[in-house]
């Protein structure tokens, strides 16, 4: 076997010169650009998907919306609450009155739900409502001693809540949240976290939009029924004293601060 | 948001560590392979190989190696996986290590005078249907070194 | 036992085939150096104990077909290839194979 004459100097070129098998585009830059495309992308799928669900939900008709209901609900839940005093039968009764009263006033609840009322064994002060229109107010609330038109509050925002389906605009983000899960599959677990952050911020911008309607709704039913909205100004400043002792939690979590929740019922009248 | 700040520490000393060992290994192998240029040489192929020389030592010789990715090109993979395309962070890391198994071949037979039929082939340390499975690189190459004999004549 | 993955002994003359010989060995990778190997792999470069885990499993495979040709009687293998394969995550097996012959030195 012979060899080629200058063998050697070729053989020093190459191992010397530009590696043929290796890229020459450096992984940073690579890095900045993925980086930079997935967080484009993901916002963007978070936009269009906020766009077109919110005008899903805001047009669609009142059947169809019960049987999304339907399907996503709890079916059975037992109201029986084996302890209850008298006191809060009481309770209870009067606050069936006011939600009576609410119902007729928005005639857009008709035939949707009647919003059965469950009082919680717990000290905090705290109502929410559930997709199917189940409403819980906690035993703390009560203890408060509010008047009717504060109670009449906190229930029409409670119920706001279903009437401008709140319910299914959380129910479609989750959808969201999981679809982009699913596109970014499992092998980059560090990043899944990254990106809960991101749903979680968009679900926090939101869940204040949300409450600050369900206020102006409950402020509007107020008018209605009893000529002022009063009763959730004072509710509000009620809560904003007792913040320090007690903390206003909400099944929708996060709210909008008291002054711009009184700003918005001021605005009312 | 702690989870976020560890990573990106993590990302920015694994970025450092990596490209200043990948750095040198390069460098490493390319003193080498320029020492190893003349002898032996080696030859790929040749299955049937024919000398008239008298032949003094013939033996098996092997050189392996395994070599892994660091977390930040792991990372910019697993992202690259996303999208598709040239998997270009591995490219270096199966580079560096075909080279070096050939390498530590040849090393072993430093004193053969040609290396017959050349071989390399990869093992599969991890299983690549499990996800998060670290890419590790192993390689074994092998080949016939043949020293000749000089003092006898033809 | 000359080894060689040509078709013949260079220097030799083949006088005759002894049959197909093989051995293989499957090798798992122990907690201790896996997770030595775990740190390596975020700073990243060769993994010296598993190099040296594939090497002894390579020698095993080699001097296990060697066994088998010294039953046969035979004092050379040639044509001998390496094939591997993953039988579960963190373990892999090196198989070697060959064909054993007898050979003699041609005199000249």
């Amino acid at each position: 076997m012979t060899i080629k004459k200058n063998y050697e100097e070729l053989q020093a070129a190459l191992i010397e010169g530009e590696n043929i098998n290796v890229s020459k585009s450096s992984d940073l830059k690579n890095f900045f650009i993925l980086i930079i495309s997935i967080i484009g992308i993901i916002v963007a799928m978070i936009f269009v998907f906020n766009v077109i669900s919110d005008i899903f939900i805001s047009t669609m008709s009142d059947d169809t919306q019960i049987k999304i209901e339907k399907s996503i609900s709890i079916k059975q839940i037992d109201l029986k609450y084996p302890n209850v005093t008298t006191q809060e039968l009481k309770e209870l009764k009067n606050l069936n009155n006011i939600k009576s009263k609410i119902i007729a006033a928005d005639t857009t609840l008709k035939n949707k739900s009647n919003f059965p009322i469950t009082i919680v064994n717990n000290s905090e002060i705290n109502a929410c409502i559930l997709p199917n229109g189940i409403i819980f107010i906690t035993s703390g609330l009560l203890k408060q001693k509010y008047t009717e038109e504060e109670l009449a509050f906190v229930l029409a925002h409670e119920i706001g809540h279903y009437a401008n389906r709140d319910h299914l605009r959380i129910f479609s983000r989750q959808i969201l949240s999981s679809l982009i899960f699913i596109t970014i599959s499992g092998n980059t677990n560090s990043f899944d976290k990254f990106l809960n952050g991101v749903t979680l911020l968009n679900n926090l911008v939101y869940s204040r939009k949300q409450e600050a309607a369900a206020d102006e709704y409950a402020g509007r039913i107020l008018i209605k029924i009893y000529g002022t909205n009063n009763g959730g100004k004072t509710f509000i400043k009620k809560i904003k004293d007792n913040e320090n002792t007690s903390n206003f939690l909400h099944y929708f979590s996060s709210h909008p601060s008291w002054n711009n929740r009184l700003n918005i019922l001021n605005k009312q009248m | 948001m702690f989870d976020l700040i560890f990573l990106i520490i993590l990302l920015c000393i694994t970025y450092f560590t990596g490209s200043i060992i990948e750095k040198n290994h390069f460098k490493k192998i390319k003193q080498r392979e320029i020492r190893l240029i003349k002898k032996p040489i080696i030859t790929y192929g040749t299955k049937r190989f024919q000398t008239n020389r008298p032949v003094k030592k013939v033996e098996l010789v092997t050189g392996e190696v395994v070599i892994s990715g660091d977390y930040f090109k792991n990372f910019v993979a697993s992202l690259k996986n996303l999208f598709g395309g040239k998997l270009t962070p591995f490219e270096s890391i199966l580079d560096r290590a075909r080279r070096e198994a050939l390498l530590k071949m040849r090393e072993k037979a430093a004193n053969a005078s040609i290396i017959v039929n050349a071989r390399i082939e990869t093992v599969l340390l991890n299983n690549i249907y499990i996800p998060n499975s670290v890419p590790q690189c192993a390689i074994i190459a092998y080949g016939t070194a043949i020293t000749y004999d000089n003092q006898k004549k033809l | 036992m000359i080894l060689t993955n040509i078709e013949s002994v260079p220097g030799m003359r083949i006088k005759a085939q002894c049959g197909l010989v093989s051995g293989s060995t499957v090798r798992a990778k122990n907690a201790v150096l896996d997770f030595g190997a775990g740190l390596k792999n975020i700073v990243g470069g060769e993994l010296k104990s598993y190099t040296e885990l594939l090497t002894e499993a390579r020698n095993d495979a080699l001097n296990r077909m060697i066994e088998q040709a010294k039953k046969l009687k035979a004092n050379a293998i040639i044509n001998i290839r390496f094939a591997t394969s993953a039988i579960t995550s963190g373990a892999a097996e090196v198989y070697a194979y060959g064909t054993a012959v007898e050979v003699e030195r041609i005199e000249g």
